[in-house]
């Protein structure tokens, strides 16, 4: 049972803590259970923001499975018959295995964990965990504000119709850089995610305030949301495998909440390529963001009516 | 000052009496008898007074699916309804589709592709393609569909097109757009 510092928003990092406490603990991913995110149990947490969820209560979640792992060690190589072979001494499989050749023992987690229960070992661990080298000073704009960088890369292609201002997103291709990734179905769910809204954020998703300063796009009627419709056509996402963060971070892992998010400014760009293609791509289009079909359709005008 | 109009100021400063009225669903099978204010949509009803709540309240106005139903055998925005219409109605939650021992099919396509990150749209996203397969089969056109004399096809764009009232704020659309047409052939 871990509980943790992060808030579970959909994004998966439940599964991600007991993916690291499986992974210290050598046990099936079933035996591994989370309770809720409280402050009661972690006081203090840091904001589950900034994409930073699984890199900081992961490797705090690492953190305590492995001080666990060492005293459950120490318990058994003092306390089975026949002494246990510290060195080398593991968890795998939902087991804990010592020595090798003819001279392996094996013991069953649930024996182990009974067993120092019953020899009052400490069954229960807490695990803490501050990004390493990250400093900055405000008053001289200096420092390392970031521990690692993610990169990604996206393209897009866009046909739009120059009289209403309409377009569609026709095809668009996404490599990302998660590191080692700690769960690819995830990491794509999220790269996905993170490109639709980007996306909506330069295209459709307009906050207007009328002459009183009141917000008139208050609800999905008026502040439009990406849908069905517009989900490219053709839709590739795939994550850069092969390198691994050049960081110390979990398991080499990357963040991915928020880095995918840029990559919708490529259907805005594709959106000016397509305008310049008015003007023999000579002009650089002027247009705003979020670039609405209405503003693609006065940006289309403008480049027609210089060029008359 | 006269006796009548002094009766007609006390009308007017009495607490106005809010008007109810018994009506009679049949919620995933269950009769259930309630007596509620007018005003009370259908949502409120299932959330509030049945504890039913797997349908979610995205929006309250008609615009994100996330409260999409099924009366009659045709999906509706349940917060766009009010309960008392629908006397005698039979109504399918999320609820009644399956349970965690026993998926319905979508429920099983939507794990089976991953097709939900947050799940508050899910239950909704459930609910609309479910009776999205069930219109394409009825042969009821789409603003997409190209010829209205032929059976319709389950291709991508009428998906798409049917779906667009259940909004997913995850863009968790890739994914969806693929378990629908798995259970579509599935049945097939
Ligand atoms: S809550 Fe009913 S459509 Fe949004
Ligand atoms: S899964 Fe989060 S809104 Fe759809």
């Amino acid at each position: 049972m871990i509980n943790h510092g992060g808030t579970e928003m959909g994004q998966g990092l439940h599964t991600k803590i007991c993916q690291v406490v499986a992974r210290e603990l050598g046990l099936d991913l079933d035996s591994v259970r989370i309770s809720a995110t409280r402050t009661d149990k972690v006081p203090n947490t840091s904001p589950t923001a900034a994409s930073s969820g699984a890199d900081l209560n992961g490797m705090a979640a690492r953190d305590a499975a492995s001080k666990l792992r060492e005293r459950l060690f120490e318990f058994a190589a003092g306390h089975f018959e026949g002494g246990l072979d510290r060195e080398g001494m593991r968890l795998e499989h939902g087991m804990l295995i010592a020595g090798i050749g003819e001279s392996e023992r094996r013991i069953p987690w649930g024996e182990l964990v009974q067993t120092a229960y019953l020899n009052r070992v400490s069954l229960s661990e807490k695990g803490f965990y501050a990004t390493p080298l990250i400093h900055y000073n405000r008053a001289k704009g200096q420092g390392r504000p970031f521990y690692y960088y993610a990169f990604g890369a996206a393209v897009a292609e866009v046909s739009l119709d120059t009289l209403s201002g309409e377009y569609l997103v026709d095809r668009v291709d996404v490599l990302h850089d998660v590191g080692n990734s700690l769960n690819p179905a995830i990491d794509i769910g999220q790269v996905e995610g993170g490109f639709i809204q980007g996306m909506g954020w330069l295209t459709s998703e307009e906050l207007k305030w009328n002459a009183k300063g009141v917000l008139v796009s208050d609800g999905p009627a008026t502040y439009k949301t990406p849908t069905y419709g517009d989900l490219p056509k053709v839709f590739n996402v795939d994550l850069l495998e092969g390198h691994p963060n050049s960081m110390a971070s979990l398991y080499r892992s990357k963040a991915v909440g928020e880095p995918p998010f840029m990559l919708g400014m490529c259907v805005w760009s594709a959106l000016r390529d397509a305008l310049a293609s008015l003007a023999d791509y000579r002009v650089s289009p002027h247009l705003d963001t979020p670039a609405t079909p209405e503003r693609v359709m006065l940006a289309a005008n403008a480049i027609r009516n210089k060029a008359l | 000052m006269n006796a009548s109009n002094s009766a007609e100021q006390r009308r007017d400063q009495a607490p106005q009496e809010v008007p109810r009225s018994t009506v009679t669903l049949v919620v995933n099978g269950t009769q259930h008898t309630l007596t509620l204010d007018n005003r009370t949509t259908l949502l409120d009803t299932l959330r509030e007074h049945l504890a039913l709540t797997g349908s979610k309240k995205g929006c309250e106005h008609g615009q994100c699916g996330a409260c999409t139903v099924s009366v009659n055998g045709e999906r509706i925005n349940a917060c766009l309804t009010l309960a008392v219409m629908h006397e005698g109605d039979e109504i399918t939650t999320i609820e009644g589709l399956g349970t965690v021992d026993h998926l319905d099919p979508m429920q099983q396509a939507f794990v089976d592709n991953d097709a939900f990150q947050c799940g508050y749209c899910t239950t909704g996203q459930i609910c609309s393609a479910n009776a999205v397969l069930q219109e394409i089969a009825a042969n009821i056109p789409s603003h997409v569909t190209a010829d209205l004399t032929a059976p319709i096809e389950i291709t991508d764009a009428e998906i798409r097109e049917r779906m667009s009232g259940n909004l997913c704020r995850c863009g968790a659309y890739a994914n969806i757009l693929k378990a629908i047409p798995q259970v579509a052939k599935e049945r097939a």
